[in-house]
């Protein structure tokens, strides 16, 4: 099915490409299914956009880039929402949503309150952690910049293995691979 | 709404594991203690309404800022 999208233009969506969040987003519980799109600036950013607002799209970064020891550890009632019944055998992919302003390099992630998404059942939910030390605004334009000069370009096609080419691009759920550590609380 | 009047020192128990006792009342202020199991997850209610108002301004982000900021991480 084709979308419409505000800021990437048409894409055209098979159903294992999108992403349900059963209670929404926080601030937006009545929008639903999102996708995950690249929009191909090598800088390791991509995007969930709604698919029932094609407006709202949130620009979101996997934490290990700029935070390796980073943990999410959820509740019995969480697992269930995202139908991880084994961690052991399900793989979890773990984004934070950036808040990116006009001057770029006071730009942060949310890490007090990441999207965490089922890549088996295409599941997912922003979940609050426990942990004081996760803040809303953890600021990281240096290591995100760091990261990106220390891998050479060859290297970092590599890394973002999801990556097809340097426009805008729908994330395949199937190639994506976890990389954060998802535990019981 | 439930609303119970409590003592200093006394507590509400919810269900058969959580406790909360009132553990210091000064002026317009009360502490309270909470002992719940540990996969209970207990947050100030401000910590929604930040996250809520962080979601509102990041989902309306302009694609031109993350072409300013590839710029910015490459320079």
């Amino acid at each position: 099915m084709i979308y419409k999208t505000l800021r990437f233009g048409e894409l055209d969506l098979l159903p294992n490409d999108v992403v349900t969040f059963p209670n929404g987003i926080f601030g937006f519980p009545e929008l639903h299914r999102y996708c995950l799109v690249d929009p191909g600036e090598d800088t390791l950013i991509v995007w969930l956009q709604s698919l029932e607002d094609l407006g709202i799209a949130f620009p979101v970064l996997e934490p290990k880039i700029f935070k390796q020891n980073y943990i999410v550890r959820l509740s019995p009632v969480e697992l269930k929402d995202l139908k991880l019944v084994n961690l052991a055998s399900q793989s979890a992919a773990v984004f934070t949503i950036l808040t990116i302003p006009q001057d770029v390099t006071q730009m942060s992630a949310n890490l007090k309150a990441p999207l965490v998404v089922n890549l088996n059942e295409q599941v997912g939910k922003q979940v609050v952690l426990q942990e004081n030390e996760y803040t809303l605004k953890h600021f990281m334009f240096k290591e995100l910049k760091t990261h990106i000069v220390t891998i050479e370009s060859s290297k970092l096609a590599q890394q973002a293995s999801y990556r097809k080419n340097n426009s805008a691009s729908l994330i395949s759920l199937n190639g994506m691979t976890a990389s954060t550590q998802v535990k019981q609380l | 709404m439930l609303v119970l009047t409590r003592k200093l020192g006394e507590s509400i128990a919810i269900d058969d594991h959580i406790k909360i006792v009132v553990v210091q009342i000064k002026g317009k202020q009360v502490r309270l203690g909470i002992r719940a199991p540990k996969e209970t997850k207990i947050h100030r209610e401000e910590v929604y309404l930040a996250i809520q108002e962080q979601n509102q301004s990041a989902a309306y982000t302009s694609p031109d800022l993350l072409k300013d900021l590839s710029k910015a991480v490459k320079g």
